[in-house]
């Protein structure tokens, strides 16, 4: 047996496949290069390599194995792709010359190529917009960078941007449409994505074993089971600073990254706000957690509807520490909204300092996150 | 059948379900493309071509 996954993340793979005690040699196809639409499908192979039953039954599989045995080759060494031959080839070819160069940088590069694997992404959209594989694959490298050393601001946005253009072009395709729903909000979940992390971890060390490492923890979104209506929370919460009165972070000693998932709103419609603030490493803020924890404020304009006005991050038990906080919240989109941008009004309160002078602070940080609404009705079935 | 376990039962159980949307990329009668692919062990690079000469079970399939 082998296995073959279609995954944004192998190594939650890895902690699925030693919590179901799976041992067989596993490739890892997160661009989706096999073109599948679902999972999980099997597939009959003979020995010659050619494609005997695609999603056989038990019987199937009795037949398949009883038609006689054979030896097995030695297996051959496999070289990855030489980039510079496929870069040249890009540079005089077209749009799946481009494809070429780009997936395999992505695959086989450094983590320093992933900007040149979008660069290369870039190019066969340009070559082909209405071309929805390369969308999706273009959205993988992004969320690739994003999730990486290399990280630039807005590439969670732009992955959920090109994710959303290729579910458009073939609103069929089931494995684009559930990468945004990984991220987006419960009304639009099949299911909960990433529920069984927690138990896959307790039941492997209750075997004595030391749960595989992620490198990627899953967030509230990939935990979050879905929901059958817009889940708005009907009791009373206080804005911390109704009047204004903390002092703005002019400093700059947290940066926030928003992206809203989907990428564009639809009335009636939820969408998901995913917000990272990050201390300001050119001054090495931190944050100050012997102090309060940090808050976001929400207040949505007339006719859109939050889950909940008041979001808390609680600290963790060290004193300081740099690492980001994340919020996510769900607003759902005025029936009556009509097609343009909409700024929903947040504000965050948080306790940071600076390592330079030791000067820590309260500060507030007013949130614009923008929403782009779109007055299309959504194509094709969840 | 014996000689599978209960993971990849379960695979086939829904996959013979799906088996209508799969992928354009693989058919019937048909070699199993050649794509080169990241080990999830190791990281280096393999094929299902490297495994000519046996019958295999392939699963695609994902955690989420």
């Amino acid at each position: 047996m082998v296995g073959i996954i279609e995954e944004q993340h192998p190594d939650r793979a890895r902690l699925f496949m030693q919590w179901k005690q799976m041992d067989w040699p596993i490739l890892v196809d997160s661009l989706n290069l096999f073109q599948m639409t679902a999972v999980p499908v099997t597939v009959l192979i003979d020995e010659r390599g050619i494609v005997q039953k695609i999603g056989p039954n038990e019987a199937d599989v009795d037949a398949f194995v009883e038609e006689g045995r054979s030896e097995s080759d030695p297996s051959a060494a496999v070289v990855p792709p030489d980039l510079e031959q496929l870069r040249i080839a890009a540079e005089s070819g077209g749009v799946d010359e481009w494809r070429r160069f780009a997936s395999a940088v992505v695959l086989w590069g450094q983590g320093t190529d992933l900007g040149r694997g979008i660069e290369a992404f870039q190019r066969a959209v340009a070559l082909s917009p209405e071309d929805g594989e390369t969308h999706f694959r273009l959205g993988v490298a992004y969320r690739k960078r994003y999730d990486s050393a290399h990280r630039v601001d807005g590439d969670f946005a732009a992955a959920v941007r090109h994710w959303g253009r290729a579910l458009a072009i073939d609103p069929n395709q089931y494995i684009w449409r559930r990468r945004i729903q990984q991220y987006g909000p419960r009304l639009d979940k099949p299911y909960s994505f990433y529920d069984w992390v927690n138990t896959a971890r307790s039941e492997i060390r209750e075997r004595g074993e030391v749960p595989s490492v992620l490198l990627v923890e899953p967030g509230g979104a990939e935990f979050a089971a879905p929901s059958r209506e817009f889940a708005a929370v009907s009791r009373r919460a206080v804005d911390p600073d109704p009047e204004g009165r903390i002092q703005r972070d002019v400093e700059g000693f947290v940066s926030v990254e928003t992206t809203v998932v989907p990428s564009q709103a639809r009335p009636g419609q939820p969408v998901r706000i995913h917000l990272v603030f990050r201390p300001n490493p050119a001054i090495k803020a931190h944050w100050n957690n012997e102090a309060a924890d940090l808050a976001l404020w929400v207040d949505p304009p007339e006719g859109w509807r939050v889950d909940g006005p008041l979001h808390t991050v609680a600290n963790p038990p060290e004193a300081v520490d740099r690492m980001p906080r994340r919020i996510e919240f769900e607003l759902q989109c005025a029936p009556n909204a009509t097609a343009g941008e909409i700024t929903i009004r947040c504000h965050a309160l948080y306790y940071a300092c600076e390592d330079a002078t030791g000067v820590c602070v309260y500060r507030r940080q007013e949130i614009p996150v923008r929403v782009p609404v779109s007055a299309e009705a959504p194509r094709g079935n969840p | 059948m014996r000689i599978f376990n209960k993971i990849a039962l379960a695979f086939l159980a829904i996959s013979s379900c799906v088996m209508n949307i799969t992928a354009s990329s693989i058919k019937v009668g048909e070699p199993f493309p050649t794509i080169l692919l990241p080990s999830l062990e190791d990281g280096r690079a393999r094929s299902i071509q490297e495994f000519h000469g046996q019958k295999l079970m392939l699963h695609l399939f994902a955690s989420w």
